[in-house]
């Protein structure tokens, strides 16, 4: 009982947030609504027995991420740029049209579902989510995964240190 | 974490209370020690040895003008404040401050909560603090203050990545990221900064960066950008500034304790006590350094921060791995 | 606290695997809404980090449902994904407001001058 009453605070927590970022116009004002939701959605994943990936998800995303985000907006200035009357304005019913098939699609998927036990109490886990069983699954099982996924990180780090010479570069020529 | 709601609200109350007492003593602390390192007294007139200075600052600011400066973002600029000092305080319940105690048929354990991650759990704590500055200098509507906490943002970002290094060799000797097992680990080996020196050091520079102390604070020294991010804040909502800080200065010194210098580990007074007395001797260290080391500028923080404390880390670390992995497997 | 309590005999206790699909369902619409709607690029950005976001709930969900870290572990590798995907983006964002071009992704996707 305690668990769904959780979940339901948290899940509002996520919902509403969500709202606000995909609504609010002043881009600052969007990324904390972001932090909010990353905060909830650390919530789920505590709620979901994953200790170390919500920890993971509050260092990396809440606490660097989105302080990117908030540089950035900073830097280019508060007020959103003036840009013209949307050219795609009459299209944008089509999207709405798409998020709500998309929507009831889901409902019914979910609700024929026949997944054993999908709507039923979970039974007890094991360890799953500890360090230790985070760092035994990557060693033992994904070590691939584990690699490849340093060399994201090295590229994306290449590729933002270019970025940022060719802006300077770019400017000094002026 | 089997106690009774009541135990665990008691001992949630205890520690807050302390905590805040502690800070209130630790900035008349503070000023004293530094009145002695310049060859002078520190605040004595407040009372005997000045112990009433904290009340007196308290009151001062608690009866000056609660405002919010027109062109801010309000709600923003009013929870600022409260993320410093939400997050230095629940940091406090990782920390573990002794063995569990036995009253009364209950066994109360003397740490907030055991988890599995307790360590991530405090970094990310800190990682979250970087808001506070953040939210307030983009909310104080000054370029000023949005210029300073951009600056303390980015420095509190790279040396947040140095101290998670220097803490990842701990991490492989004790095979847990769980604090009371870390000290376990220490009780039966030695105390951890006995087997990694290098890490205690880079964790120590590293830790006074991250609390925006001398000499890494010049984003929000005084006589610098006019005291960057809180430029704009005064009253109480500045107190709740400085609570944060120093806060999180003794939640720091609380974990280098833990992790290096065996935490509530000792001879015959209760654990307790030796954890005091060793934030304590951290506390010294961090306002010595306030006292003695010239302030850093931006780009030597930077520079210093990424191109000799990070690659020193780096080296800490392959170094132990190699170690532990060759002479050390179990 | 409560739950060790209440869970003897009450039937509901944990959260069946259907509701964090639904949750992660419309974090995703949610986002992909955002993605559709927003012409700024920053914000667009915004939008899918929470439609990754949406796909880590639904992936650490399966993980516990299936008692495995499999789906642990694929969610820590979409974060490590997504940050360097941000880091990028800002990097262009950056680069092409510092080129004077206006901030809009209609805009900006006709390759012209």
């Amino acid at each position: 009982m305690g668990e769904r009453i959780f979940f339901a605070i948290a899940a509002f927590g996520v919902i509403a947030s969500a709202v606000g970022v995909i609504t609010l116009r002043n881009p600052f004002r969007a990324a904390v609504a972001l932090i909010v939701s990353l905060l909830s959605v650390a919530l789920i994943f505590l709620l979901e027995r994953a200790p170390f990936v919500a920890m993971i998800q509050v260092i990396v995303y809440a606490g660097a991420v989105v302080v990117l985000f908030l540089f950035v907006i900073a830097y280019l200035g508060d007020k959103p740029p003036a840009v013209g009357p949307d050219p795609l304005a009459r299209y944008q019913v089509l999207a709405w049209l798409v998020i709500i098939g998309l929507g009831i699609e889901g409902f019914l998927a979910l609700g024929n579902s026949r997944l054993p036990g999908i709507r039923a109490n979970p039974f007890q886990v094991s360890d799953i989510g500890s360090p230790r069983a985070i760092g035994r699954a990557f060693l033992d099982s994904f070590v691939a995964e584990f690699e490849g996924t340093s060399l994201v990180l090295l590229v994306a780090a290449i590729g933002a240190v270019l970025l940022a010479r060719r802006a300077v570069l770019g400017e000094r020529g002026r | 974490m089997n106690e009774p709601l009541v135990i665990i609200t008691i001992e949630a109350l205890i520690t807050v209370l302390v905590v805040l007492n502690a800070f209130a003593f630790a900035t008349l602390w503070e000023r004293k020690l530094l009145g002695r390192f310049q060859a002078r007294y520190g605040p004595n007139r407040a009372g005997p040895v000045g112990y009433m200075q904290p009340l007196a600052d308290l009151l001062k600011l608690v009866f000056k003008e609660d405002f919010v400066p027109e062109g801010a973002n309000r709600v923003l600029f009013q929870i600022a404040p409260l993320i410093s000092v939400i997050t230095a305080v629940t940091a406090i319940a990782m920390i573990p401050f002794g063995d569990p105690i036995h009253v009364d048929g209950y066994t109360i354990q003397l740490v907030g909560a055991n988890v599995s991650v307790g360590l991530l759990v405090l970094f990310a704590l800190s990682g979250l603090a970087t808001y506070a500055l953040i939210l307030g200098g983009w909310a104080s509507g000054n370029k000023y203050s949005l210029l300073g906490a951009a600056r303390s943002a980015a420095q509190l970002v790279s040396y947040e990545v140095a101290m998670g290094l220097s803490v990842v060799g701990v991490l492989m000797i004790s095979r847990s990221m769980s604090l009371v097992d870390i000290v376990h680990g220490q009780e039966s080996s030695t105390w951890y900064i006995l087997l990694q020196p290098v890490g205690f050091i880079v964790f120590l520079v590293a830790a006074v960066a991250e609390t925006n102390r001398p000499p890494f604070d010049l984003p929000e020294a005084e006589s610098e950008l006019v005291a960057g991010y809180h430029t704009e804040y005064a009253g109480m909502k500045f107190a709740m500034f400085q609570m944060g800080e120093y806060v999180s200065m003794m939640v720091i010194s609380a974990l280098g304790a833990t992790l290096f210098l065996g935490g509530y580990l000792g001879p015959w007074l209760p654990g307790f006590v030796w954890l005091v007395i060793k934030i304590v001797v951290l506390l010294f260290l961090f306002i010595w350094m306030r006292a003695t080391l010239p302030r850093l500028r931006y780009d030597q923080l930077m520079r210093f921060g990424w191109k000799l404390l990070l690659p020193i880390a780096t080296a800490n670390l392959v170094i132990t791995a190699i170690v532990v992995a060759v002479f050390f497997q179990t | 606290m409560l739950i060790g309590t209440l869970s003897t005999h009450h039937q509901a206790t944990g959260v069946p695997l259907s509701w964090y699909l639904a949750l992660s369902g419309a974090m995703f619409l949610l986002g992909l809404l955002g993605v559709l709607i927003r012409r700024n690029p920053l914000l667009l950005l915004l939008a899918v980090e929470l439609m990754l976001n949406a796909s880590n709930i639904a992936l650490v969900g399966f993980s516990r449902y299936w008692n495995v870290s499999d789906g642990q572990i694929f969610a820590l590798v979409v974060m490590v994904v997504a940050a360097a995907e941000v880091v990028i983006g800002l990097g262009l964002i950056v680069a092409v407001y510092r080129q004077r071009l206006a901030l809009d992704v209609d805009a900006l996707s006709r390759l012209k001058g």
